[in-house]
C-alpha cells in the first residue's frame, strides 16, 4: 500500500510538507493541467485530493460507492476546468474544495430524487391518485381537461366505471338497485323511453 | 443594501456541505447576489479545504484510508477522466468568473446565465439555478409562481411572483419559509426588504407580504402553509399552489 | 328562492370563464366541485366578487392539433352557475357547491392566457314559468324516485337545504341531472319547450311502459 505515496512525489521527499511549499506544488500542478493537459500533473493532483475527497464523501454521503462517484466527478472537474483556477484568488485546495462540495451537494440530490418522478404541473398527482385510489363513493368531482381527455380515450366499457366514480350520476346498477329491479330492466326501460322521446320530438333540430 | 443574510451557522453549514441541497441552492443564491456573504464565505471556505486537504495531512497517509483507495481503482479513474473530451469553448474562456467559484452546480457552470420570462419582463437568475428546469408560470390572481422540477418530498423551489399592490394572506407554516429578493421589494410585519435579502422563516413566524411595487422572489418552503385570517380559510387550498 | 333568474337579454356578457366538465346542470340544479387547478382556483377567487361562470360539456378531442381547428372545445350552450357554498376537504382541496342560474348559448371560444377558457355568453331561455306562486304539480312517481334517492345519497340530500318536491320543473331536472341517460338525450331537454315530454321519457325510464 505504501508504494503508493510515492505518487506524491517532491511533496512525499520532503517528508514534513509546509503548506506554501504545498500550495506552490497545487498551483504548479493545475497550471500543467490547465495549459498542457499534462496528465502526470493531473496524476499527481488525482493522488493528493482523492483519498481525502473519499474521506470527505464518506462523510457526507455515508456509502463508499457514492464517495467514488464524487471522487470521479469532482476530479474530472478539476481536470476539464484547471483553467478556470486563478492562484490569485485563493488557494487551490480552497478552489478544489469548493468543486468538490458542490458537486457533493448534487449527488445528495441525485441520491434524494432518484426515484422522482417529475409529473406535469398541470396535473396536481396527489389529489388524482387519492381519489383513482379511493373505491368509496366519491360524488364531488372535477377533472382538468387532460384527465378528461384520457377518459375519452379509454374503451367504453371502462369510462363508464371511471365516471360512475366521478360524477354526481347514477350508475345504471345504482338506479336498477335503487328501483329493485334487474339491470337489464334498466336498459330496456332506457330504451323504451329514448324511442317515445324520438317519436315526440319527430326530426327536430336539437341543439 | 442587502439588510438580510444567512446566519453564520448556515454559511459555515453550506461551506461544509452539511446543508439540504434545496437550501443550498438558494443560499448560493443569496451568496452570488451579495459581496458581504462572498467574502465571509471565501473565509470560511479557506478554513474548511485547509481541515480537509492540508490541516491533517499526516492522515492521509493513514494506511486505512489509502487502502480504501486502491491503486488499481485510481489508475481506472485517472485514466477515464483523462480521456473525458473536452469542450473547446471551455479553454479558450479566459476570464474565470466569480460566480462560477460559488456556483452550486460547477458542472453546469459553463452554461450561461439562464433568463426566465414573465409576463412584465426578463429576469437573469442567479447562476445557482442554471441547470434546473422551471415549470411554465401560473397565476392565481396577482401571485403567480413557477415552480422548478426539482421538488423533493418536503420542500418545493419556487419562483415568486407578485404584481403591484398584491398580497399572499397572512399565513403561518408547518415547516420552513426561505425567500430570496431577486427584484423589486416587499413589506411585511416584520419590515420591509430589498433585492438580495435572503429571509428565513420557520413555524414561530406568521407573516402576510405585500408589495406596493410587484416582486419576483426565489422560495423554498416545506410543508404546507396554514392561512390564519377568515376569509383566508377558503384560500388555503392554494397554499400548496402558491409556492 | 323560486324566482327564475333567467334574463332574456340579447346582450352577450363577454369573456365568462368556462368550466369544462362532464356534468349536466340545469338552473337551481346544484354541485360539488373539487377544485384544485391553478386556473380554476383563480376563476373560482374572481367569480366570488362578479359574476359567476359556467359549466360546459367538453367535446370529446380526438387529436389536439386537429380539434383545436375544428371544434369547439365544448359544447355551444352551458349552465352559467354561481357559488353558493364552499368548504376544504380532508386532503386540503378546496371544494365549491355551484347552482345552476340560466342556460347560455356560447360563442366565440378563446383561451386566457393561464389556459382558462373563456367565452361570449347569451342567455337563452328554458322551460317556461306560466305562474310562480302556482308551480306546476310534479308527477307523484317522480317525486317519489326523488325523495328516495335524496333518502339514499346523502350527499345529494345535503347538497339541497331547502328541496322543491312541489315543483315539476325542479324535480323533472333534479332527476334528469342524476339519473344515468347519455349526455346527448340529456341535452334535448334543454329546450324551452321540453318540460312535459321529459317528464313521459322521465315516468318511462322509471316506471316501464304504463304511463
Amino acid at each position: 500500500m505504501h508504494t503508493s505515496i510515492k505518487t506524491f512525489g517532491k511533496y512525499k521527499d520532503d517528508s514534513i510538507a509546509t503548506p506554501p511549499q504545498l500550495s506552490t506544488e497545487l498551483c504548479c500542478w493545475l497550471n500543467s493541467v490547465a495549459k498542457q493537459r499534462d496528465k502526470k500533473a493531473f496524476t499527481e493532483l488525482f493522488n493528493f485530493f482523492a483519498p481525502k475527497i473519499k474521506r470527505f464523501g464518506i462523510s457526507k454521503l455515508n456509502n463508499e460507492a457514492m464517495a467514488n462517484e464524487l471522487v470521479q466527478d469532482t476530479m474530472s472537474l478539476v481536470w476539464k476546468k484547471a483553467h478556470l483556477f486563478e492562484a490569485s484568488k485563493g488557494a487551490a485546495t480552497t478552489w478544489v474544495y469548493t468543486l468538490m462540495r458542490n458537486t457533493c451537494f448534487d449527488t445528495l440530490r441525485k441520491m434524494k430524487h432518484k426515484d422522482n418522478i417529475s409529473l406535469s404541473d398541470d396535473i396536481w398527482p396527489s389529489d388524482l391518485t387519492e381519489e383513482l385510489s379511493d373505491d368509496s363513493e366519491f360524488k364531488d368531482h372535477l377533472l382538468n381537461e387532460k384527465v378528461l381527455r384520457c377518459i375519452d380515450s379509454l374503451p367504453l366499457a371502462q369510462q363508464s366505471i371511471i365516471k360512475g366514480v366521478y360524477y354526481q350520476e347514477l350508475t345504471q346498477e345504482q338506479l336498477a338497485k335503487q328501483l329493485g329491479i334487474p339491470l337489464g330492466t334498466v336498459k330496456s326501460r332506457l330504451r323504451l323511453a329514448l324511442s317515445k322521446l324520438k317519436q315526440q320530438m319527430g326530426d327536430r333540430d336539437h341543439d | 443594501m442587502i439588510k438580510q443574510h444567512p446566519t453564520q451557522a448556515v454559511l459555515r453549514a453550506f461551506i461544509q456541505g452539511d446543508l439540504d441541497p434545496s437550501v443550498a441552492i438558494i443560499v448560493s443564491s443569496h451568496i452570488e447576489m451579495c459581496e458581504q456573504c462572498q467574502k465571509e464565505v471565501n473565509q470560511l471556505t479557506e478554513i474548511a479545504a485547509e481541515k480537509a486537504f492540508e490541516q491533517d495531512i499526516m492522515d492521509s497517509f493513514d494506511p486505512c484510508t489509502h487502502q480504501a483507495f486502491d491503486s488499481s481503482l485510481s489508475k481506472n479513474m485517472i485514466d477515464e477522466i483523462m480521456s473525458l473530451p473536452l469542450d473547446e469553448s471551455m479553454i479558450e474562456e479566459s476570464v474565470p468568473n466569480q460566480e462560477m467559484y460559488e456556483d452550486i452546480e460547477p458542472a453546469h457552470s459553463e452554461q450561461n446565465q439562464k433568463i426566465i420570462s414573465h409576463k412584465d419582463g426578463h429576469l437573469p437568475l442567479p447562476r445557482a439555478l442554471s441547470s434546473l428546469d422551471a415549470a411554465p408560470w401560473q397565476g392565481v390572481g396577482k401571485v403567480s409562481r413557477a415552480r422548478f422540477q426539482f421538488n423533493d418530498d418536503e420542500r418545493r423551489l419556487s419562483l415568486l411572483k407578485i404584481d403591484k399592490g398584491g398580497q399572499i394572506p397572512q399565513h403561518t407554516h408547518t415547516g420552513i419559509e426561505i425567500t430570496l429578493l431577486l427584484e423589486g421589494s416587499f413589506e411585511d410585519d416584520m419590515g420591509t426588504y430589498q433585492k438580495g435579502d435572503f429571509i428565513w422563516l420557520d413555524k414561530a413566524h406568521t407573516h402576510s407580504p405585500i408589495t406596493q411595487d410587484g416582486c419576483i422572489c426565489l422560495t423554498l418552503v416545506s410543508d404546507a402553509l396554514h392561512f390564519t385570517q377568515g376569509f383566508s380559510k377558503l384560500l388555503n387550498p392554494l397554499g400548496k399552489l402558491i409556492y | 328562492m323560486l324566482t327564475p333568474q333567467l334574463t332574456n337579454s340579447s346582450v352577450p356578457i363577454t369573456d365568462m370563464p368556462i368550466f369544462p366538465l362532464h356534468v349536466f346542470l340545469l338552473p337551481k340544479g346544484r354541485q360539488k366541485l373539487r377544485i384544485f387547478e391553478a386556473k380554476y382556483l383563480t376563476m373560482v377567487m374572481a367569480s366570488l366578487e362578479s359574476r359567476g361562470f359556467v359549466i360546459a360539456f367538453p367535446n370529446p378531442v380526438k387529436n389536439d392539433t386537429e380539434a383545436q381547428e375544428s371544434n369547439t372545445p365544448v359544447s355551444h350552450w352551458g349552465t352559467l352557475v354561481k357559488i353558493v357554498d364552499f368548504d376544504q376537504g380532508d386532503d386540503g382541496v378546496l371544494l365549491i357547491d355551484v347552482e345552476g342560474e340560466f342556460l347560455v348559448s356560447l360563442q366565440s371560444f378563446h383561451y386566457q392566457d393561464d389556459g382558462l377558457l373563456l367565452s361570449d355568453c347569451l342567455p337563452r331561455p328554458h322551460w317556461p314559468t306560466s305562474s310562480i306562486s302556482e308551480p306546476v304539480p310534479p308527477k307523484p312517481i317522480l317525486v317519489a324516485t326523488l325523495k328516495e334517492l335524496f333518502y339514499q345519497y346523502q350527499d345529494l340530500n345535503l347538497l339541497y337545504p331547502i328541496p322543491h318536491f312541489e315543483s315539476a320543473h325542479w324535480v323533472n331536472a333534479r332527476l334528469l341531472e342524476v339519473l344515468p341517460v347519455p349526455h346527448k338525450v340529456k341535452a334535448h331537454f334543454i329546450q324551452p319547450d321540453s318540460l312535459s315530454s321529459l317528464t313521459t321519457f322521465l315516468t318511462t325510464y322509471i316506471q316501464g311502459n304504463n304511463s
